[in-house]
Formats: C-alpha cells, sequence, structure tokens
C-alpha cells in the first residue's frame, strides 16, 4: 500500500516566549522587534533553552485509503503535526510528504491534496450568511466558479446530509449542522487526505456520533484517507484501521487497536470499586494503573490494577479487600476487564491521558 | 528542487494567475455586498455621515477661502479653496486603504480565524489581503461619488473644464501602487513585531506626519524648507498635487510629469521592500507559529 502521508524525524521547536495578541502599544512593537532580534537564529540550536520541543524525531506512515488515528492528550503535538502537515507551520528537522509531495518544497500541491478540520471548524463561516454562500465563497478560494462550483458544493452538502438547510443562515443552524458545513467546505475541494484535529470536541455526544459515520463512511466509499487526532480513546478504538500513541513530543505506540491491547496480552487488569475509604488510611498496598473519584461526597472510587504471573488477581484482590477492611470501607464491586486503548496509553506512557 | 514527484492519488493543482486573482476581488466583493446589504442602515448612516463631514468643509472652506484663494493660484491649484479640499480629502481616503487595509485584512482574519482556512487554500497570501480591498475600493468610489455630488450642487465643487480625467487616474493609481508596499511594511509589522493589537504602527506614522506633510489642507508649497523636503518623500504629497493640478488647472501629461516621476520612483523602492518584509513576516509566521491563532 502507498504511503499517503510519511513523516520522517519530524522537530518542531518553539519560542519559550510565544506572545499573543497583546494590544496596540508601542512598547509591544520595540518588544517585537527585540524579540526578533534577539530570536534571529531561532531553531538552529538543539541545546537552545529559549525553545521548546513540540515534536521530538516522529515517524509516521499513513497508508492510501487508512483511517488513522493519532491519540494523545492535549499538548502532546497533534496539532502541532497537522500544522506542518497542511503547510501551515514549517518544521525544524525531519521530513514530511503528503501525497508524495514534500510538505515543504511543494506546499501547493500538498493543500490541493488535503482537506483540513480542527475543533474550531466553525471559524471562518460568516454568521449573517447562509451555508451555501460561505461555501460559494470558498470554493473561489479554490479558482472554482460556475456550473462546477455549483456541481461540487452541492454533492457536498448532499455528503452530509444539508441539501435542504443549505439556504439558511449560519446562525439558524444547530452547532451539528455548522459542523457538518464546515465538513463541507472541505469536501467541495474533494482532496484525497482528510485531516482532521480534535474535530468532535465542540459537538455534543449524539452530534459527534453523526459527525463521525459521515467521516467513516468517507473514508469507507470514497476511499478517503483519514488522519483523526483525538484525545479520546473511544473515537480511536471505533474508527480507526491504526492508531499512533503521541506524548511529549514522540510516538510511544503505533499499531492497530487491537494489536495495541494484545501488547497487554500478559498484563490482566483488575477493576475494584471501594467506598468510605478514611483519609488517613495511606494509599492502596498496590500502585494502581489509574484512580478515578467517581463520587467525591462519599469517597466512591475506580482502581484499575495490573495483574500479572507473580501479582495474580486472586492475590491482589485479597491485599486490596484488607486494605479497604482496615480503613473501614466498603469493598463495592471487583471484576477483572479488557485492556482498553487508554490503558495502553498509561502502560506505554506511565501517566493518564487526561 | 528535486523533480516534481509522483502522487500517490492525482489532484488538480491551482495555480494563482491575474485572472483567478480578479475573481477572487469579485468574490471578496460579492461577499462584502451581502454582508452589507444585511445591515442596510448602517451604509445609510454613512451617507448621513459624510453629507454632515462635507456640508462642514464647505462652511470652514467658506470662512478661509477668500483668503486663501490667491496663494493657491499662485502655486497653479485653482483659486477655490473648498474643490482643493475636498479632493485633497477624497485622495487621501484612497491612498489609506492599502496602508490600513493590508494590515486590517491580516488582523481580522488572523482574529476570526478566518486566515489558517485561507492559508490553506491555493490561493497566494498576497490575495487574501488584496481581496477584500475590492470592497473598501467600492466604498470608498461610493463615497466620493456622493461627496463630489453634494459637493457639486450645493457648495460649488468646480473641476477645471480642460480638466485633465486620464491623468489624475494615472497619478491616483501610481499612488495606490506606491502605497501597496508601505501597506505591505505595515502588514509584516504584524508578526515582525508582534504588532497583533489592531495597532498598525506604520500607519500611524504616516496618518500622523501625512495630514502636516503632504498637503492635505494646504499647499506643501507653503511648509517650511526642510519640512517640504521631508513631505517629497510621501506619495500622499505626489498623488495630491498632481490629481489636484490635472482636476483643478487641466494640466497636462507634460505638466503632470515631475508628480508621475516621483511616484514611480518611490513605488520603485518602497514596493519591492514591502513586498520583502511581508514575505519574510510569513515565512517567520511559519516558523515560529505567530501567524495561528490555534
Amino acid at each position: 500500500m502507498s504511503l499517503m502521508v510519511e513523516v520522517r524525524g519530524l522537530v518542531k521547536r518553539f519560542p519559550r516566549e510565544r506572545m499573543g495578541s497583546l494590544g496596540a502599544s508601542w512598547d509591544i512593537y520595540l518588544q517585537g522587534l527585540r524579540q526578533l532580534i534577539r530570536h534571529r537564529e531561532y531553531g538552529e540550536g538543539e541545546d537552545d533553552d529559549r525553545l521548546v520541543t513540540v515534536l521530538d524525531g516522529v515517524d509516521l506512515g499513513v497508508g492510501d485509503g487508512e483511517f488513522f488515528g493519532l491519540l494523545g492528550p492535549n499538548g502532546a503535538g497533534k496539532s502541532t503535526l497537522i500544522k506542518i502537515l497542511c503547510t501551515l507551520l514549517l518544521p525544524d528537522g525531519g521530513e514530511a510528504y503528503l501525497n508524495g509531495f514534500n510538505v515543504v518544497e511543494y506546499p501547493s500541491h500538498v493543500k490541493a491534496s488535503i482537506s483540513v478540520m480542527v475543533s474550531q471548524g466553525l471559524r471562518g463561516f460568516d454568521q449573517t450568511l447562509s451555508a451555501r454562500h460561505n461555501l460559494e465563497f470558498f470554493a473561489s478560494l479554490y479558482n472554482m466558479r460556475g456550473r462546477r462550483a455549483r456541481e461540487r458544493i452541492d454533492r457536498a452538502l448532499g455528503i452530509v446530509d444539508m441539501a435542504g438547510d443549505a439556504d439558511r443562515r449560519m446562525n439558524v443552524l444547530s452547532s451539528g449542522q455548522k459542523q457538518r458545513v464546515a465538513l463541507a467546505r472541505g469536501l467541495v475541494l474533494d482532496a484525497p487526505v482528510l485531516l482532521m484535529d480534535e474535530a468532535t470536541v465542540m459537538l455534543d455526544p449524539r452530534a459527534a456520533r453523526e459527525f463521525r459515520s459521515y467521516v467513516q463512511a468517507l473514508n469507507r466509499e470514497e476511499g478517503k484517507t483519514v488522519l483523526w487526532c483525538t484525545h479520546l480513546t473511544h473515537e480511536a478504538e471505533e474508527l480507526c484501521h491504526r492508531v499512533a500513541i503521541l506524548d511529549r513530543a514522540r510516538v510511544t505506540a503505533c499499531d492497530t487497536p487491537h494489536n495495541l491491547t494484545a501488547r497487554m496480552r500478559d498484563v490482566s487488569l483488575l477493576e475494584i470499586e471501594v467506598s468510605g475509604i478514611h483519609h488517613d488510611g495511606g494509599p492502596p498496598p498496590v500502585e494502581p494503573l489509574s484512580t478515578r473519584i467517581l463520587d467525591p461526597a462519599d469517597g466512591r472510587t475506580l482502581y484499575r490494577i495490573k495483574t500479572d504471573q507473580t501479582d495474580t488477581p486472586r492475590r491482589l484482590l485479597a491485599e486490596m479487600s484488607h486494605w479497604v477492611e482496615r480503613n473501614g470501607g466498603d469493598l463495592l464491586m471487583a471484576r477483572e476487564v479488557v485492556p482498553s486503548l487508554e490503558d495502553v496509553f498509561m502502560y506505554t506512557t506511565g501517566r493518564p491521558m487526561g | 528542487m528535486t523533480p516534481e514527484p509522483v502522487p500517490v492519488r492525482p489532484v488538480r493543482v491551482v495555480k494563482e494567475t491575474p485572472l483567478s486573482f480578479l475573481a477572487k476581488s469579485v468574490h471578496f466583493l460579492k461577499r462584502y455586498i451581502r454582508f452589507a446589504f444585511a445591515f442596510r442602515l448602517d451604509l445609510a448612516m454613512t451617507l448621513l455621515g459624510l453629507l454632515a463631514t462635507t456640508t462642514m468643509w464647505a462652511v470652514m472652506a467658506g470662512l478661509v477661502g477668500p483668503a486663501a484663494a490667491p496663494r493657491l493660484s499662485a502655486h497653479g491649484y485653482g483659486d477655490d479653496y473648498f474643490s482643493f479640499l475636498l479632493l485633497g480629502l477624497m485622495v487621501n481616503s484612497y491612498l489609506w486603504i492599502p496602508l490600513r487595509k493590508l494590515y486590517s485584512a491580516l488582523q481580522s482574519q488572523w482574529g476570526s480565524g478566518w486566515l489558517d482556512f485561507m492559508l490553506l487554500t491555493p490561493s497566494s497570501p498576497l490575495s487574501h489581503l488584496f481581496g477584500p480591498q475590492s470592497y473598501d475600493f467600492f466604498m470608498a468610489t461610493v463615497q466620493v461619488s456622493f461627496q463630489l455630488t453634494v459637493g457639486y450642487i450645493f457648495f460649488g465643487f468646480e473641476a477645471s473644464p480642460t480638466a485633465n480625467i486620464p491623468g489624475a487616474l494615472l497619478v491616483l493609481i501610481l499612488g495606490l501602487l506606491s502605497m501597496v508596499g508601505w501597506g505591505l511594511l505595515a502588514a509584516s509589522t504584524f508578526t515582525l513585531l508582534n504588532a497583533k493589537g489592531g495597532g498598525n504602527p506604520v500607519a500611524w506614522f504616516l496618518t500622523t506626519f501625512t495630514p502636516l506633510l503632504a498637503g492635505v489642507y494646504y499647499p506643501p508649497e507653503l511648509l517650511p524648507g526642510w519640512l517640504r523636503t521631508v513631505s517629497y518623500l510621501l506619495p500622499h504629497t505626489h498623488a495630491m498635487k498632481g490629481i489636484r493640478k490635472a482636476l483643478l488647472e487641466g494640466a497636462t501629461i507634460k505638466t503632470l510629469l515631475p508628480s508621475i516621476t516621483a511616484l514611480i520612483t518611490l513605488g520603485a523602492i518602497i514596493v519591492p521592500l514591502g513586498y520583502l518584509a511581508f514575505k519574510h513576516s510569513i515565512k517567520k509566521g511559519k516558523k515560529d507559529g505567530s501567524i495561528l491563532p490555534w
């Protein structure tokens, strides 16, 4: 299978002192000028402590027609990777290819190969204009005019089930409908690659589910390659043929969701729910893989504990039962569970997703 | 650059051409007109405001006009101060468009999240900035036509019977080209100086000193010697002088040559400088991420 997205040893660093919009002031312009002079050699020194590394030698390969997930917590470097792939940022090291084109050398070819959607996908739409007028404007930016543009827009609106609402103003559409118009904007171009960066974050669960099914259909029926960035493990598990786990600027694992969880085959998980533990009872006798407080009022807490041939489920359960009893709590539930991608993330990175 | 690779899937790469650039400007114009017609009362209020300011200039011109007339005609600007003033202010309003709006297009597109989508399209970053100007020029033309009509009907605005309209248009176009260079310099401060707060330091500089130096309210020839020398560095000075002479005195192209030459010279310096600064600012923005809001 040909690689639609290929990333080799990609490095990206940013200045620590990045400044946003700080208002209009000559002091700020002077500060900007000083920073411009100070950072003139920016990106050239690896050990430069004025820089923070956001991507550190990332390698990836996404096949043509593949639904590929990039899973990682906020700040892992997912959005930066997407921005480099879509030519909005220049890398500091390594190489990235999209549809066979180097993203630095052939930005126009790359732009013609991608549709990009971000969590703030609604930005860039004029709320006082209709969905169709907005899409007509975006089509014009791709030099599409006349009948060709109209056909593409009608087709894109049809794919996302928005044909009936296309002439309504954006500000009267629901969030889910707006996000579908944003998807249609990407489809007007009919590019072979969809880059999705946290595309469902702003949607309610139902709209998010619907949106995922539209993208899944585009992958399945039209053969679009999808790079789906998310911090939601259930999305990665549900949608992706393969998933790369990105954490602290590096890819720590990359495989099918099944194979990733199978890495924990010799590690079963014990899930224990307890309540009413005394605060002075100290930590559990075994270190849990994750701890989730379900109800702070009665101290109801869910522990996921890694077990293996030495620390068998039976032995760990006995230890935990004694600890709960000693601290005046109740053991509400205990069961063995199949590891999820979230467990894999914690297992490979040693820390929770959120 | 290595030979063009073979794509995994064929794609149609769109190249920017003058025709596509023009078509985009028309789409920007249509978009903003649709937007303006969604707020029709705003348009009506703008015209009402223009009526008020034109009336104010006419009253002021009536006050100082008789005293100013001999000095105006001595420098070849006709003898009607109201016509002199109205033309100066209108030329000024055209020339400000590239200076202010290239920066403000970048700033508003950055703030509203348009910019990243614009940069993802095959259009050049320049067309995203120049496109919205089509509406600004359209609106400036509507406003100037309205003011000239009001000035002509109610306050005695009068051009020379031998007014050289093509000559005035040529000078205006050359003035605008020079101002594009200043506008690109202004837009480049967005990432180069982190001027994201809407301040536009380059425009501040020029809008502060142009009324003093360029002769919006009085002929620049009245300035003291050294200030007059500085005023010749501004495109405004030559554009206003040329247009006034063409329309109020009917100056021929030959008479307008000094203004035309000065504007071409200034443009030849400032336009490449502005282009290079803007190109560098986009590269810096893509390198350190300062051009992106997300």
